[in-house]
C-alpha cells in the first residue's frame, strides 16, 4: 500500500520527506565517516594551536617588545585566503603536500591568532591589585602565573579557543580540496555533481558541528569567567 | 607586652633617592624605624609615601642609597624570601577572587611550606584575631562586605608571622564607620603583636591615632619626623597647612 502512495509522486518532482529519509539513509555511513574525520581534523588542530598559542600569549605579557610583531604576524596569516594557504602548502616538504597533515598545519595557523591574542589580553586584564598582592606576598613569577594569572585569565583564553574552534570547523570544509577528507569532501562532490542535496549532506552537519561546539565551549567559558 | 619585638626587624633608609620616568619621586631620604615601632608616613598623593613603602619589600629599587631591613641591605636579600617575611596590606586589598577566605589567608604559610595542619590552625587563629566568623572561611571575597574583605587582607598579611608589616592606605576605601572600627582594632592588634609597622596614609587623624612617630613627606622630601604630639605642634608651613586641612575636614 505504502509503495503505491510513493509511486504517486511524479519522478523529478519536489523533494518529499520520504525521499529525503531514503537519501540520508543511503549516505548515512559516509556522513558519519566524514563527520568523524572533520571532528578529528579540527580537534587536533585546536589542541596543537592551544599548546603553541597559550605559551606564546603568556610570553607576550612578559616582554613589552614582543606583542606588536607577533600579533602582527599571526594577523597576516589570518588575511591569507584559506584556499590559497592550502595551495601554497602543496609544494612544501614535511609540513605541506596533500592530505590531512597540511590541512592541520593550515588550521593551526588560523587558530593561532584568537588563541594567542586572547591569552595575552586575558592575562593583561587580570586585576593589577591581585597581581601586585601576589608579588608582594612572595610568589615567584611561575607561581603567580599558575595560581593567579592563568586561572583569572582563563575565561578570556577559553573564549579564544572557542572562536578558533568554530572558525576551524568552517575552514576545515575547504581542506577536502587537498584530499584531507572531512565534511568538505561531500560538499566538493556535490558541487562537481551539480547536486545540491550532496552539498547539503556536508554543509548541514558542518553547521551543526559549529553550533554544538559553540554551545559546549560557551558553557566552559562562562564557568571560567565567574571571577571577573 | 611586646614579647615578639625582639624578632621585629628595624628598617633604615640611608640617603635613598628614587627616580621614576625622569622624575625624582624620593629625594635623599634618611629614616630609621626601630624594631616594633609604628611609623606613619603621611603626605599628599604623589609625595613619595607609597614609593618609600615599596622599597622595603623590593617591589622597587632605590636609584641611590640603600634600604636596610633587619640590618641587612634589601639588595642583599632574596626578594622572594624578603617578601614572604614581610606583611603587606593594600588599599585595593587585592584578595584573590578565585580563592576562598581561608585559601587567601593561607597563602604565605603555604608558600613558606608549612605543614597542612599548621596552616589550618593558623587560619582559624587569624580569623579570630581579625574578628571574622569562622563560618566565613569558605566564602569567596565577592561574597564579603568591604570591611570584611579588608579584615581578610589584614589576616593574610599577618599569616606568615611577619616581623614587619607594610600598610599602603589600607582603610582608605572603606566607609567612615568601618574605617574607624578597623583603625582602632588595628591599633590594638599591633600593640599586641609588637610587629614593626610602616603605615602610609594621607589621613591626619589616622596618623595621630596609630603612630609612634609620624614622618611627613612633601614632594619626595622628608619635612617632619617626630611624635604625634610634636606633629600637632609643628609650625613648618607644609606640615601646618596639611595638618589644618586634614583636621578640619
Amino acid at each position: 500500500m505504502r509503495r503505491a502512495t510513493r509511486r504517486a509522486v511524479p519522478p523529478g518532482g519536489p523533494l518529499v520527506v520520504t525521499d529525503l529519509v531514503d537519501f540520508l539513509r543511503a549516505n548515512q555511513a559516509e556522513i558519519w565517516l566524514r563527520t568523524r574525520e572533520h571532528v578529528a581534523l579540527v580537534s587536533v588542530s585546536v589542541l596543537l594551536a592551544t599548546a603553541i598559542g597559550v605559551p606564546v600569549g603568556v610570553a607576550l605579557t612578559r616582554r613589552p617588545r614582543l606583542p606588536g610583531p607577533v600579533l602582527g604576524g599571526v594577523n597576516v596569516i589570518q588575511t591569507i585566503p584559506s584556499l590559497a594557504l592550502l595551495g601554497f602548502l602543496i609544494p612544501i616538504p614535511v609540513i605541506g603536500g596533500l592530505g590531512a597533515r597540511p590541512a592541520v598545519v593550515a588550521l593551526v595557523a588560523y587558530a593561532l591568532l584568537p588563541i594567542i591574542k586572547n591569552t595575552y589580553e586575558g592575562i593583561r586584564a587580570v586585576d593589577p591589585a591581585a597581581r601586585d598582592a601576589g608579588v608582594a606576598m612572595g610568589m615567584t613569577p611561575r607561581q603567580l602565573l599558575r595560581e593567579v594569572e592563568i586561572p583569572l585569565g582563563l575565561g578570556v583564553i577559553m573564549a579564544g579557543i572557542r572562536l578558533a574552534t568554530v572558525m576551524g570547523i568552517g575552514v576545515a570544509t575547504i581542506a577536502a580540496f587537498i584530499g584531507a577528507g572531512g565534511l568538505g569532501a561531500l560538499i566538493f562532490r556535490g558541487i562537481s555533481m551539480v547536486d545540491g542535496r550532496v552539498v547539503l549532506l556536508g554543509a548541514v552537519p558542518a553547521a551543526l558541528l559549529a553550533l554544538i561546539a559553540d554551545r559546549l565551549l560557551g558553557v566552559l567559558e562562562r564557568r571560567f569567567s565567574r571571577w571577573t | 607586652m611586646r614579647d615578639t619585638a625582639r624578632r621585629s626587624p628595624g628598617i633604615r633608609f640611608d640617603r635613598v633617592s628614587v627616580d621614576l620616568g625622569g622624575r625624582t619621586v624620593l629625594r635623599g631620604l634618611d629614616l630609621c624605624i626601630e624594631g616594633g615601632e609604628a611609623l606613619v608616613l603621611l603626605g599628599r598623593s604623589g609625595s613619595g609615601k607609597s614609593t618609600t613603602l615599596r622599597l622595603v619589600n623590593a617591589l622597587l629599587r632605590p636609584s641611590h642609597g640603600e634600604v636596610l631591613v633587619g640590618g641587612r641591605a634589601v639588595s642583599g636579600w632574596d626578594p622572594i624570601a624578603l617578601r614572604r617575611s614581610t606583611g603587606y596590606i593594600l588599599q585595593e586589598i587585592g584578595l584573590f577572587p578565585h580563592f576562598t577566605v581561608s585559601r587567601n589567608i593561607a597563602l604565605v604559610p603555604r608558600l613558606l611550606g608549612w605543614e597542612e595542619a599548621a596552616v589550618e590552625s593558623r587560619v582559624e587563629e587569624l580569623l579570630a584575631l581579625v574578628g571574622l566568623e569562622p563560618s566565613l572561611r569558605d566564602r569567596l571575597p565577592r561574597e564579603l562586605s568591604g570591611g570584611q574583605r579588608q579584615r581578610v587582607g589584614i589576616a593574610r598579611a599577618l599569616a606568615g608571622k611577619p616581623g614587619a608589616l607594610l600598610c599602603d592606605e589600607p582603610f582608605g576605601a572603606l566607609d567612615p564607620v568601618t574605617r574607624f572600627d578597623l583603625q582602632r582594632e588595628f591599633g590594638v592588634l599591633r600593640e599586641r603583636l609588637g610587629t614593626t609597622v610602616l603605615f602610609v596614609t594621607h589621613d591626619v587623624r589616622e596618623a595621630l591615632l596609630l603612630a609612634d612617630r609620624i614622618a611627613f613627606l612633601a614632594e619626595g622630601t622628608l619635612r617632619f619626623l617626630g611624635s604625634p604630639e610634636a606633629f600637632r605642634a609643628c609650625e613648618e608651613p607644609h606640615v601646618a597647612r596639611f595638618r589644618q586641612a586634614g583636621l578640619s575636614s
